[in-house]
């Protein structure tokens, strides 16, 4: 199956933006934790789901949209 | 004047960081202990950090023309911070690396996604979509 995964860094680079098509359920959750990762983000706190907006810290919002 | 500010921005990837800022045509200068500014706190600002530390750093980025004031980059828990003085725009700097160095960061998030999203197997295009920098990775 086809994968994509989106990323959009707005211009001031302080809000990075994380789509994911065609990896489902654990698989989505990783390749978004991966990147997360990679970035030096991490979750606020207020819990992670796959299709909820969440904010990260320091300074960027990442968004998991559904596999 | 002095205004240096400190970005919220956690560089994790040295790597990364000298390949963005190459891509800009900045100049990484590893090991590089000070950074140009304008060397003293002169009162007109509420600092950000301080004082005493402005103008130190492990790592610094310098305009290729060598000119202006210099961005550094200093080691903090986990990771690393970019710090220079934005007045003037940091004579020239931040026509490069972006007003508050935006550039610089986008720049720095790009290379990182595609280095993590390759690794994985992804091809990866990159396009700008009303101003802001997009990736799109695609495997199978």
């Amino acid at each position: 199956m086809r994968q994509t995964i989106t990323v959009e860094i707005s211009e001031d680079g302080s809000d990075v933006r994380i789509a994911v098509e065609g990896v489902k359920g654990r698989g989505c959750l990783a390749a978004t934790l991966a990147l997360e990762r990679a970035l030096g983000l991490s979750a606020s706190g207020k819990g992670r789901k796959l299709t909820d907006e969440y904010l990260a810290v320091p300074a960027v919002n990442v968004e998991s949209v559904k596999g | 004047m002095s205004h240096v500010v400190t970005e919220t921005v956690l560089i994790k990837s040295l790597p990364d960081l000298k390949s963005a800022a190459a891509a800009l045509g900045l100049v990484f200068v590893e090991g590089q202990t000070s950074f140009r500014w304008y060397g003293r706190f002169v009162g007109d600002t509420t600092p950000d950090s301080d004082p005493a530390t402005w103008g130190m750093c492990d790592h610094a980025i310098r305009l290729s023309s060598n000119r202006g004031y210099e961005i550094g980059v200093v080691k903090v828990e986990g990771g690393y911070r970019l710090r220079y003085d934005a007045w003037c725009g940091g004579y020239g700097l931040e026509d490069v690396a972006g007003v508050k160095l935006s550039r610089l960061k986008s720049e720095y998030s790009a290379q990182v996604a595609t280095k993590q999203l390759r690794r994985e197997g992804y091809s990866v295009a990159r396009k700008i979509v009303n101003g802001k920098l997009r990736l799109v990775a695609v495997k199978g």
